[in-house]
């Protein structure tokens, strides 16, 4: 009874990738809905949201994220990492909504929620909504969706002291229920930090990729369901997908915190930015966002994406054509989730 | 350690603080963090993990009554970490393991060819478990209730005293599970996890090598 190496565990024939642009992100919240709603009603599973939307630049989802470490540095050595709170993964607030709503209080209380970890909350999911930085008149901010991006080398696989962690031959990570025992060494490894531990089963749990979904022809929830139309959902290789024209032939996807080392599948475009005022009040045809803002997040290969963009965007202005326009445009939706495109009722 | 003979009974014993306990010697470990560099290969995370092992010594006692074998553990550990109430927590525990084979090795928990059998208490688990392992990462978790494995704990003083109980032989159809005789003589290595300093799976404190563990008629 050998036990399968990390290569064998993380090996697979095709990959799913998403792909996010984040010029239509409004932050309507409906993908974290959709997740929640199927995957994490669960007793343990409150505090998690495995598909999150927050403001970026800002502490992010888990709070401080980028600074709990994990991934693997340049010479591709792991990195050790810490494991957020419940605090930090947004918390679980209870609401006194008997008091308020069914005891003839309405007019006398406040609807408010307190921490499952008693008090009052001075943290939670998205705490930091719409805060902007830079300052008036260009405060800046953009949306920042996230999830297990699948990465082709997880971070969490390697760190597994079970090899509880495995990818599909789709290119899925999941972690094995029956193996897991809750030793977070995952937790610590995911240099996203989209792992979650389930104190009551006392295990780690994360985004599977709605795979039953996908099983059967129909998109992941959170993809599926974005009216903002702002993902694209398919196999990397497949040419015809928009995954794969996005991220490969036109390279306007590209992915968040590469320097983490675990080569993720979800992809951005990165946002062009609202433009700036002069302080009299005049736009300019500057970008609000700073460059090493853009570069923090994507790396410098961002202003080569954000070029493109707005040069084919002026071919399109002139009446010339452009499909990555067309392609980020969205017309149909059917056109962006190649071959899941089935309806799940 | 020898395990002596007593005419104790099962339930006495398995109060750690019942005077009973004094009737066997106890037995010191020291105990160190264990060696979890080389474990890189099953985990380059995991293995980064240089202060872990914060419990250096335990006491060890053993009585059998010619039915069930009771093993008295007792280390010094400041707080009882017996709930997780945040995310990043974990919970005390201690482990006494034997070898399955001849050529089994306490250090990497047996290997494919030679398994080890442990059985394990965490301080908020409501029953203890047997492990089965073939080599540390291929561990499985059998329930006491399959396998007659009981255990008691209490906290005090700063010190966690936990007995573990179990028949001499377990039932013949586990072929897997450790059994004991009266003149029989194997080895017993001891691991314990300190919750508040966040050990758990290979982060923990080890006794080493078997130490000779024999059953006096």
């Amino acid at each position: 009874m050998s036990m399968p190496s990390k290569q064998e565990l993380r090996s697979s024939k095709r990959q799913v990738a998403t792909v996010i642009d984040l010029n239509k992100c409004m932050s309507c919240q409906t993908c974290v809905v959709a997740c929640k709603n199927i995957w994490t009603q669960r007793d343990g599973t409150e505090h998690m949201r495995w598909m999150s939307v927050v403001t970026a630049p800002g502490r992010m989802y888990p709070r401080d994220f980028e600074q709990k470490g994990g991934g693997y540095d340049q010479d591709g050595e792991a990195q050790a990492g810490e494991i957020p709170t419940l605090v930090d993964s947004g918390d679980n607030f209870q609401f006194n909504h008997q008091e308020v709503l069914f005891e003839g209080n309405a007019q006398k209380k406040k609807l408010e929620p307190t921490s499952a970890q008693g008090g009052t909350p001075d943290w939670g999911y998205n705490w930091d909504e719409d805060q902007a930085k830079g300052e008036w008149p260009n405060p800046y901010f953009f949306y920042l969706p996230r999830k297990c991006n699948h990465c082709t080398h997880p971070a969490c696989l390697d760190a597994c002291s079970r090899n509880a962690i495995y990818k599909r031959d789709d290119g899925i990570v999941l972690i094995n229920q029956d193996m897991c025992e809750g030793h977070r060494h995952c937790v610590e490894a995911c240099p996203y930090k989209m792992i979650f531990f389930n104190p009551v089963t006392q295990k780690s749990e994360k985004c599977i990729e709605c795979y039953p979904r996908l099983e059967q022809g129909i998109a992941s929830a959170c993809n599926r369901q974005c009216p903002g139309r702002t993902r694209a959902f398919g196999y990397l290789d497949d040419e015809e997908s928009q995954v794969h024209k996005l991220v490969h032939k036109w390279k306007a996807a590209i992915p968040l915190h590469p320097e983490y080392g675990t080569q993720p599948n979800v992809y951005y475009v990165p946002p062009m930015s609202t433009l700036a005022f002069t302080d009299e009040g005049d736009l300019t045809d500057e970008m609000r966002i700073p460059d090493k803002v853009l570069e923090s997040y994507f790396g410098p290969d961002v202003h080569r994406v954000l070029k493109l963009i707005t040069d084919e965007r002026e071919k399109r202005r002139n009446g010339e054509p452009s499909e990555l326009i067309d392609m980020l445009i969205s017309r149909k939706w059917h056109d962006r989730f190649a071959e899941f495109t089935k309806d799940p009722v | 350690m020898k395990v002596l003979h007593h005419e104790v009974s099962d339930d006495t014993l398995l109060n750690p603080l019942n005077p009973a306990w004094k009737k066997a010697t106890a037995e010191a470990f020291d105990m160190n963090p264990a060696p979890i560099a080389m474990a890189a290969k099953l985990s380059p995370f995991m293995a980064l993990s240089e202060d872990h092992g914060s419990v250096e010594k335990l006491e060890a006692r053993a009585i059998h009554n010619g039915k069930r074998l009771s093993l008295l553990i007792s280390w010094a550990d400041d707080t009882a970490d017996t709930k997780i109430d945040d995310l990043n927590q974990f919970t005390d525990g201690v482990a006494v393991m034997f070898p399955m084979s001849a050529g089994a090795t306490a250090t990497t928990m047996g290997d494919e060819n030679n398994p080890v059998n442990a059985w394990m208490w965490k301080a908020d688990a409501p029953e203890p478990m047997d492990v089965i392992a073939r080599g540390y990462g291929s561990s499985q978790r059998r329930s006491a209730q399959k396998t007659g494995l009981k255990a008691s704990a209490v906290h005090t003083d700063g010190r966690w005293h936990v007995v573990f109980q179990r028949n001499l032989r377990p039932s013949t159809m586990a072929m897997d599970l450790v059994g004991f005789s009266p003149k029989s003589s194997t080895g017993i290595a001891i691991a314990v996890w300190n919750g508040s300093n966040n050990e758990r799976a290979g982060q923990k404190s080890v006794s080493g090598e078997w130490a000779p563990f024999e059953v006096v008629a």
